[in-house]
């Protein structure tokens, strides 16, 4: 029933998908004989964790393209990447995997590693090898992009696991970060 | 039972990465060609230690009709049938000429087989006078084999087993003090203000012609007089009984009162000595240097109370000197790197040029050597070199953790100061075992830095791996026994095992088939499933032979908890309790030298079960970087942080191709 739903809302741009499962969940359901009040308009989009936050971070930045979650993955305030070592995880239920790719701040030596090693948890080694130097982000800089497929329009967390993700110095010091996820979260809009 | 100068060669080679390891230290490689020279000019002497009698003099000994003489050298497992018991030496020197007059009085007996003759060796320029023997004639055959004068006296008739008799050997002349030309290197300087007389110049170095090369020990006591000029200052191996002014002689007169190994190095300084005592010893302690006193001597003379108490309170008990502890400061022109001998320790100054904590640590290790060969020998020497190079080494070890590195985790740092000997004996050709079998012969090319694998690295890897599976406390206990079992008399490693089978309970035959006897380093992999309050466990290695190691559970509260576990055949499991989820399952990095343990899962390095990017980020950075085995020089030229785990391959050199490896394996997550 639900499904009929998302069906019809897909080709729109800015989906309005989740946002519209929530509101007829919160009421009778399609197959009502009632009349069904027109929903009001809601956008789907990503939110970071901690947006307003300062200080050295790791975080996600990520837009919606059609059905597609495009999440880049930053650093910022950190002067010398030398590598980056993370886990995410996910609901495989909600999204699913595309790719993740590292940017090209890396080297062309760089080792660039990616696994879905689990249903809803991927790992990722994006590293310079040897005693090079790393790379200066202490402006915002994209390091890689990850890129998911919506399967449902359920809100959906990208979490980041603090205990196995690790940014190491050309030094090959770890460098204390905060690493901050986001979700995929519809937005009613109020017209306000 | 040789203690000597071989003992010198590990401190030498282990202090630079005592430098390194300090924190925020840019590992500074010093293995320049002089200080590479000088560890080999060290080595060399260690070696030659093995062998008082040069080759040439081995085989000249062959060629008269002699049994044959086994080169290289052979462990044989036969007793000479010499034995010293006591020996008298009454010597008249003028340092500053080399004119001398000696006498040796040596009573000597025969076990387990007939006597017939005894070797001599001296200063070539003392000719022997006189020899006769108590009991019987005594005929004396000799050959000039510069720098020595090797002599050979047969006795007539032979000495029955159990029998025993008196030689008296009178002799005279000027000491050449030349160098050989095997080693360059000299036994004795004369003329100097710091005269250096040592064993082979004006102290004959007794042997069994029919066994030149046997180290078997025996028991020999000295008594030694040493007639000088009154004016210059003299001191000798022993302790101090006495010293006196006769007209314009000095005489003084040393002791050694405890059973010694004939082989055991003498010694005697004569001319401008300085003395400065050292506080805090109950026995007279006293350094002795060429005067005027250096910053040299005040630190060594600093590090010297510190060592002494250290090396007793973990050897078991007081020294057993009681008159007089004399610990040299060796001018480096002598050339000569240091030994231990009986109330005696020696140590170039040379070693000063390495800095104070390699100057240090060889301090120390020098001083345990006067339990661990000295006063606590081996059986015979050419066996095992495990309970005095090993428990030498192992000493340093502990002594500089102690005095420079005890806010360190202990564990960790006694396992970064043996990753070097670790990487050095996996990159040497195949080793013997720690112990010898009998008649089992050294690689022929058993030069010097195979010999340093042997004698020092394999054997203190050994024992740290065998305290590490014991229990420190139970190893502590057993070496405390050992020390009461074996000093003076000496043992073979066996008795090692036996006393810490009392201690634990536990049937060691498997450790030391394995690593004693043996010489393996067999795989162990580690896997684990976390579970409520604890983990299942599972050891998987290639054999049914028991072993112990001690686990390491990381657990998410951060605590570690370090837990001995037994193996049993190929697979065990257990399951281990914890107060907290378990992170990690590793063996304690002490055992890596001699156990290959790994995560079951290919690619995990940190042992959670997992790889992932912390196992690649270990291993990114250390990318070029090269193993060098140079010859058991290793700890010179290598920087500890050469991390061999991430050297998949194998191969000392971590490259492109070993990340490929373990990129293969990326990505294995345990199922949540």
């Amino acid at each position: 029933m639900t499904g009929s739903c998302l069906s019809s809302l897909r080709p729109t741009r800015r989906a309005t998908a989740l946002a519209c499962v929530l509101w007829l969940s919160s009421i009778a359901g399609c197959e009502s004989s009632k009349p069904v009040p027109a929903p009001p308009p809601v956008t789907i989009d990503f939110e970071r964790d901690g947006e307003e936050s300062s200080g050295a971070a790791v975080y996600l930045k990520g837009r919606l393209e059609d059905d597609r979650v495009i999440v880049d993955v930053l650093a910022r305030e950190v002067s010398d990447v030398h590598g980056l070592a993370f886990r995410l995880r996910w609901d495989p239920s909600k999204l699913a995997l595309v790719e993740a790719r590292a940017s090209e701040a890396w080297s062309r030596q760089a080792l660039l590693l990616a696994k879905e090693g689990l249903p809803g948890e991927l790992a990722v080694a994006w590293t310079e090898k040897g005693a090079g130097a790393g790379i200066d982000a202490r402006e915002d800089t994209r390091l890689g992009r990850i890129t998911f497929t919506l399967r449902t329009n359920e809100e959906a967390d990208l979490a980041f696991r603090p205990d196995r993700s690790m940014l190491v110095d050309s030094k090959g010091t770890t460098i204390p970060v905060a690493w901050r996820g986001g979700r995929v979260a519809a937005r009613m809009d109020t017209g306000r | 039972m040789r203690s000597r100068s071989l003992l010198v060669s590990v401190g030498i080679v282990l202090a630079p990465a005592i430098a390194w390891a300090k924190p925020a230290a840019v590992p500074a490689p010093i293995a320049d060609a002089s200080s590479r020279q000088l560890l080999h000019d060290f080595v060399q002497k260690e070696r030659a230690a093995l062998m008082p009698l040069p080759k040439r003099v081995l085989d000249a000994l062959r060629e008269s009709g002699r049994p044959g003489i086994p080169r290289p050298p052979t462990f044989r497992d036969e007793p000479t049938a010499l034995d010293c018991e006591h020996a008298k030496h009454d010597i008249t020197l003028d340092p500053a000429t080399g004119q001398t007059t000696g006498t040796l009085e040596l009573r000597v007996r025969a076990r387990e087989g007939v006597l017939a003759s005894i070797g001599l060796s001296l200063d070539e320029g003392l000719v022997i006078e006189e020899v006769t023997a108590s009991d019987r004639a005594a005929e004396i055959t000799e050959a000039v084999f510069t720098p020595a004068r090797v002599a050979r006296v047969d006795l007539s008739p032979a000495l029955a087993p159990g029998a025993s008799t008196v030689l008296r050997i009178v002799y005279s002349g000027t000491l050449s003090c030349a160098a050989s030309p095997d080693t360059n290197k000299m036994v004795c300087s004369k003329g100097g203000n710091f005269s250096y007389f040592a064993h082979q110049s004006i102290f004959p170095y007794v042997f069994d012609p029919e066994a030149p090369e046997s180290f078997a020990l025996d028991g020999l006591t000295r008594e030694i007089v040493l007639r000088v000029p009154a004016d210059v200052d003299v001191v000798a191996t022993g302790e101090a009984v006495s010293q006196v002014v006769e007209g314009g002689t000095k005489v003084s007169t040393w002791t050694i009162d405890k059973p010694l190994s004939r082989i055991v190095g003498l010694y005697a300084f004569v001319g401008k000595l300085g003395f400065k005592p050292i506080a805090g010893r109950t026995v007279p302690t006293t350094l002795v240097f060429p005067a005027p006193e250096t910053d040299v001597d005040h630190r060594l003379a600093s590090w010297s109370a510190p060592a002494l108490d250290f090396i007793e309170r973990t050897s078991g008990g007081a020294l057993p000197f009681e008159r007089s502890l004399t610990l040299v400061r060796l001018p480096r022109t002598l050339r000569d790197p240091g030994t231990a001998t009986f109330g005696m320790t020696l140590l170039s100054d040379s070693y000063a040029n390495a800095g104070d904590l390699m100057f240090e640590e060889t301090w120390a290790h020098e001083n345990s050597h006067l339990f661990w060969g000295i006063v606590v020998p081996e059986s015979d020497s050419s066996e095992s070199r495990l309970m005095s190079e090993g428990m030498a080494t192992l000493t340093e070890l502990d002594y500089s953790f102690e005095r420079h590195f005890a806010t360190e985790d202990r564990d960790l740092y006694l396992a970064r100061r043996l990753l070097p000997m670790g990487l050095d004996l996996r990159a040497a050709p195949p080793l013997p075992a720690v112990q010898l079998a009998p008649n089992s012969p050294l690689p022929d090319d058993f030069r010097t830095d195979l010999y340093t694998l042997w004698a020092y690295y394999k054997t203190a890897a050994t024992l740290d791996h065998l305290r590490v599976s014991v229990g420190e406390d139970a190893f502590a206990r057993a070496i405390t026994r050992y020390v009461e079992r074996c000093k003076y008399v000496g043992c073979r490693p066996n008795a090692l095992r036996e006393v810490l089978e009392e201690e634990t309970g536990t049937d060691l035959r498997p450790f030391f088939a394995r690593w004693v006897t043996g010489s393996e380093r067999p795989r162990v992999l580690v896997g684990f499933t976390p579970v409520a309050n604890g983990a299942d466990v599972e050891l998987t290695k290639p054999d049914d032979l028991p072993m112990t190691l001690e686990l390491w559970l990381e657990l998410a509260s951060g605590e570690v908890l370090k837990r001995r576990v037994d193996l049993g055949p190929r697979v065990t499991r257990l399951r281990l309790d914890t107060p907290s989820p378990v992170l990690r399952v590793a063996a304690s990095p002490r055992h890596d030298v001699l156990v290959d343990v790994r995560s079951v899962v290919d690619g995990d390095l940190d042992f959670d079960g997992e790889t992932d990017g912390f196992d690649i980020l270990r291993c990114a950075r250390q990318v070029g970087r090269k193993y060098e085995w140079k010859g058991a020089v290793g700890l010179w030229n290598v920087s500890e942080s050469f991390d061999p785990r991430c050297d998949v391959d194998g191969n000392f050199v971590i490259d492109d191709a070993d990340l490929a490896r373990l990129a293969e394996s990326f990505g294995k997550l345990r199922a949540r």
